[in-house]
């Protein structure tokens, strides 16, 4: 788009053969600006007296606000549920990540070729097909788990892969002689660990974290598939009862208002920790 | 509750490979659907994040402005809500997408933000006087982007790359609530009739068959980078 729209300008300005070159690289500042001002002005007027779209049906059926009044209230426990299946799942991936790690950083080959394995089979297996093994699959066994615990299982060992390679990065980073001078000072491995590079790791291991936070708030949608009653369940009953797409809409809305603080979060100490490696 | 299973018994139920007999027709279908979804939206994600990072790299403040929206919309919407609301909200205005369309959009849409993203890292990351050198030698942009900064960009990219073409693999198993036979559904449904999870666990080691490699390759790419600074 920029390219075309830049070229036309060229053009044109070839044609009237306009050597004030002051007005001409102002016009180019300012050109992509101005050209998507216009692309989006084409496709506003465009969509609203040309084409043959009906945008009352589209303000009835996404937008109807006036259906869903009084019903609100329905989307608290669900929300709440959710809160809850990530708080649970974050728990438990940091802990058996910062378990693992540290057992990793042991260095005892066998033990650590199984952690490598593990995380190797649960970074490779999609979120979906380990719900829905575990729900499915392992009540045959006669292991029956509420599904809500299911998937907190599921995401736990899922993100748990994710949170082990993280945290093992951070403890990387930390530079062995901090190690040598903790033994010197007569701490133990796991005392120095504790006291000396944790700490020490968690500037390098907050931003990643994050982010994994990200993900598990937004895998927690696919519970979904079990049949936990959480927010696109409870949408997808009301757009029954309602006959409008309204609540999907405001569940996805609802989604987005609690993902987007953590994202604009975890991109500002992203952008943080840049600062800090660069020094 | 687990102790009176013996070792015959868990072979009996998780790897029962008379239930398959006759099934591995559906399930290998099913493979076929979720390679068919996975390719198209791999290719496509792919290109498209390469445009998104070349306009980014403009420095327009209008574009940059729509397009880090459109990225922090996609980090913070869940694909499952994005499939729904493609799926079965749109034919609410008429406008009516086959499964297999709508989870192509849907994951081209979610999984270009973060490869444009990567992308431009990518050419960022590239020294400036390269570019001013293919300047010098004539080349105009777009010859330049051709021939001096996307491939290096790609190299540098790879590991960033390959990890997203792994979430992009995985999140076609989430398609399952879209009327589509892909591998994981395909197994469901043998579960369902034949009452034993064993398909569950075949799909379940097709899908392995497929990521382990890739999430081998990206862990190896990935160290490598490290070494390398």
């Amino acid at each position: 788009m920029v390219f075309i729209q830049v070229k036309i300008i060229q053009l044109m300005c070839s044609m009237i053969k306009w050597r004030n070159k002051a007005i001409t690289t102002k016009i180019y500042k300012y050109l992509p600006n101005l050209s998507i001002l216009m692309t989006i002005m084409f496709f506003v007027v465009y969509g609203i007296f040309f084409s043959n779209a009906d945008w009352s049906l589209f303000q009835e059926q996404f937008f109807n606000f006036e259906k869903m009044r009084g019903r609100y209230h329905i989307f608290i426990s669900p929300l709440i549920l959710i809160l809850k299946i990530s708080f649970f799942s974050c728990f438990l991936a940091i802990l058996i990540g910062l378990i693992m790690a540290i057992i990793r950083s042991f260095n005892n080959v066998f033990i650590n070729g199984l952690i490598t394995a593990y995380v190797v089979l649960f970074r490779s297996i999609p979120a979906m097909v380990l719900v829905v093994l575990v729900y499915f699959a392992l009540p045959y066994v006669g292991l029956n788990l509420v599904s809500t615990n299911s998937v907190i299982a599921s995401l736990s060992l899922l993100f748990s892969a994710y949170t082990t390679e993280i945290f093992r990065s951070g403890i990387n980073s930390v530079d062995r002689f901090q190690l040598e001078a903790a033994n010197a000072l007569g701490m133990g491995s796991l005392q120095s660990m504790r006291w000396v590079v944790l700490p020490q790791a968690f500037r390098v291991i907050i931003p990643p974290l994050t982010s994994v936070l990200i993900d598990i708030l937004k895998t927690t949608s696919i519970a979904y598939v079990v049949g936990v009653p959480e927010l696109i369940a409870r949408a997808r009953q009301m757009e029954g009862v309602i006959g409008s797409v309204t609540p999907l809409i405001f569940v996805s809305f609802l989604y987005f208002i609690i993902i987007l603080p953590v994202v604009l979060f975890s991109s500002r100490l992203e952008k943080q920790s840049r600062r800090w490696s660069k020094n | 509750m687990m102790d009176d299973f013996g070792i015959n018994d868990i072979k009996h139920i998780f790897f029962n490979m008379e239930v398959m007999d006759g099934q591995w027709g559906l399930l290998f279908f099913g493979l076929w659907v979720t390679i068919k979804i996975a390719a198209v939206s791999i290719i496509f994600s792919t290109i498209l994040g390469l445009f998104v990072a070349i306009v980014r790299i403009q420095n327009s403040s209008a574009y940059n402005l729509l397009l880090i929206t459109y990225l922090e919309f996609c980090r913070a919407t869940p694909i499952v809500v994005a499939l729904i609301v493609v799926y079965f909200g749109l034919p609410f205005l008429n406008i009516t997408f086959s499964p297999f369309q709508s989870a192509v959009i849907v994951i081209v849409f979610v999984h270009t933000a973060y490869i444009g993203e990567a992308f431009r890292s990518g050419i960022l990351a590239i020294n400036k006087s390269q570019t001013e050198a293919a300047q010098s030698l004539g080349l105009n942009q777009i010859q330049t982007y051709q021939y001096i900064l996307v491939p290096q960009a790609f190299r540098i990219v790879l590991p960033t790359l390959a990890n997203q073409w792994t979430g992009i693999i995985k999140d076609t198993s989430i398609c399952t609530i879209l009327a589509i036979t892909e591998l994981l559904k395909a197994a469901q449904i043998i579960a369902a009739w034949k009452a034993n999870p064993t398909p569950l666990v075949m799909s379940t080691f097709m899908y392995l068959l497929i990521l382990i490699p890739l999430t081998i390759f990206t862990m190896r790419l990935e160290k490598n980078v490290r070494i390398k600074k």
